[in-house]
């Protein structure tokens, strides 16, 4: 498979040469590939959001390189213009970057900065909130400052998918949302790259509604990348996981007490309905 | 993002001159810019970059810090320079271009001048280099305390520019954040007219201002919650002591002041 999108050996210090540099990123290497769901995570700076940024050229690497579509990200003005419509990131409480009066405006902003004519904005506007599971309708004339917390971050999202980006990167999309607003958002990225074939890529510390969504998961750690594999290989990794302070879904954890309680059950269980499955086989296999 | 810090910010250290009373250090620098604008010939301006070399010698201040300091102040030179030498008379004519002429007393004046600016440029930004913003705020809130007999809430006013001062920093990585996030979809903050430009800074200053204001509701809060009332008074964590060397900086600046007064220099 030819690598979608990727880092060889990148590097990023910031204020190099000074006596604040601070190396943030250290040779950090890995491939993903298109339509892949992708996991980055690791305790708080790791350098999650400095490899992120990387990613859509709004941070370039000062060493080793940034591939997309097996070409290194350069500096060239267009280039990354070209770049950033094609991956879509939504930033680190991407609310807080709202500047609008109306929703519709707010979502407008991006497909507006491409040159679009009205009717393509208005058409990209209402394909954007509906893709997040928002009536557009309902929304587009609202204030964006004035809707509750889970409806912002929907909103915020759909600001960047009116680029109808090609990868989706999301910084954090869950950071002071409540468990329900988080599994609502989990399911719709699930959604995104299934139905849509985009390839999604999200950091994150809270692995619980997540995990069981990832192909892959790169975990951070001091800005190396320390793991880098399945979802399987990684979240058997459990020990390792802890050091880092990364704690595994509950459930999974739980399935791990059932195997020290010296019952056969498999461990790569990450959700409710992937648990219930698992103990309803080992039921039967009792009852036999 | 590496360009924009570098101005007179801060370096940390440990040095005799990083360890001095910010007091001190604010008077020291009234002390000598007063001596410099009294100063009349080259060799008092030879003795006063001497006592800067000194000082950042002892500070242990890389020359590029300085050198990068000195680099907004050379358009001003070069300006203050072409004044003097076409317009002060006086002396050997040097040159004469048709009917302007460069006459030797402009070029004295207008290097004298040149040079007393960059001296002054050195010590301004040995103070700023060797101490932190929080501690030049105190240092000058101290010396506003008399005010307060006719009734200039200084303590207040020391606190405002604490406060300014340590969300300078924040705000600036918060435009950058915001900067970064707004080129994400798509903002263009740097082609157009002049006129396309500010209307293109509207999605950078808008949140800035939500935020800004967001925090100060915060940082009230949070004063609030531990105490802080107008008009009662503070108790310091760091006591503001003047040493012994403190006191010999003082005085050695005090015998420059008498010799270079006593000598005409």
């Amino acid at each position: 498979m030819p690598m979608f999108i990727g880092a060889e050996k990148l590097s990023h210090t910031y204020m190099p040469g000074g006596p604040f540099a601070t190396e943030a990123l250290h040779d950090i290497s890995f491939r993903i590939e298109k339509g892949e769901i992708v996991l980055i995570i690791g305790p708080s700076g790791s350098g999650k959001s400095t490899l992120i940024q990387h990613l859509n050229g709004l941070l370039m690497p000062t060493s080793g390189q940034v591939i997309f579509e097996d070409r290194p990200i350069g500096k060239d003005r267009k280039d990354l213009l070209l770049l950033r419509r094609r991956i879509g990131l939504v930033f680190q409480m991407p609310e807080e970057q709202f500047f609008s009066e109306t929703v519709f405006d707010e979502v407008a902003f991006a497909p507006r900065n491409l040159g679009l004519d009205d009717e393509t904005v208005r058409e990209r506007v209402y394909a954007a909130l509906k893709r997040v599971g928002l009536v557009a309708g309902q929304y587009i004339n609202r204030h964006p400052f004035h809707l509750s917390s889970g409806q912002k971050r929907l909103v915020a999202i759909a600001a960047v998918l009116s680029l109808q980006p090609e990868v989706l990167i999301l910084d954090e999309p869950t950071a002071g949302l409540d468990p329900s607003g988080r599994r609502s958002l989990f399911k719709l990225l699930a959604a995104f790259n299934r139905k849509e074939d985009l390839t999604v890529i999200v950091s994150t510390h809270h692995l619980e509604e997540v995990a069981s969504l990832a192909d892959r998961v790169l975990v951070l750690q001091e800005g190396r990348l320390v793991i880098n594999g399945s979802a399987d290989e990684v979240f058997s990794r459990r020990d390792e996981l802890r050091r880092l302070g990364l704690a595994l879904p509950e459930v999974t954890e739980i399935m791990y007490d059932l195997v020290a309680e010296g019952l056969a059950v498999n461990t790569a269980v990450y959700s409710l309905k992937e648990a219930r499955r698992e103990l309803n086989r080992l039921i039967r296999r009792e009852n036999r | 993002m590496s360009s924009s810090i570098t101005l007179g910010q801060y370096l940390p250290g440990e040095s005799p001159v990083h360890r001095l009373n910010p007091r001190v250090k604010i008077l020291v620098l009234i002390a000598l810019l007063v001596l410099l604008f009294s100063i009349r010939t080259y060799g008092g301006l030879g003795a006063m970059l001497l006592v800067a070399v000194v000082f950042y010698t002892a500070a242990g201040i890389p020359p590029r810090y300085f050198l990068r300091g000195l680099k907004p102040v050379i358009w001003i030179s070069v300006f203050a320079l072409v004044i003097y030498l076409f317009f002060t008379k006086g002396g050997v004519v040097l040159l004469r271009i048709g009917l302007v002429t460069v006459e030797s007393e402009g070029v004295q004046q207008g290097l004298f001048i040149v040079l007393r600016l960059f001296v002054l440029v050195l010590f301004s930004l040995l103070v700023t280099l060797t101490t932190t913003p929080l501690a030049l705020t105190g240092g000058m809130g101290s010396f506003l305390k008399p005010l307060r007999i006719i009734g200039l809430p200084t303590e207040e006013v020391a606190m405002i520019m604490a406060v300014a001062l340590r969300f300078i920093p924040t705000l600036m990585e918060e435009s950058q954040r915001l900067m970064r996030a707004q080129l994400a979809r798509g903002a263009d903050f740097e082609t157009g007219s002049l006129f396309h430009r500010a209307r293109n800074m509207v999605p950078l200053i808008v949140p800035l201002f939500v935020s800004a204001f967001r925090r100060a509701d915060e940082l009230a809060l949070a004063m609030e919650a531990r105490g802080f009332r107008i008009g009662s008074r503070r108790t310091s964590l760091h006591e503001d002591i003047i040493t012994a060397g403190d006191w010999i900086v003082l005085i050695l600046v005090l015998v420059l002041m008498a010799v270079v007064l006593i000598f005409g220099l």
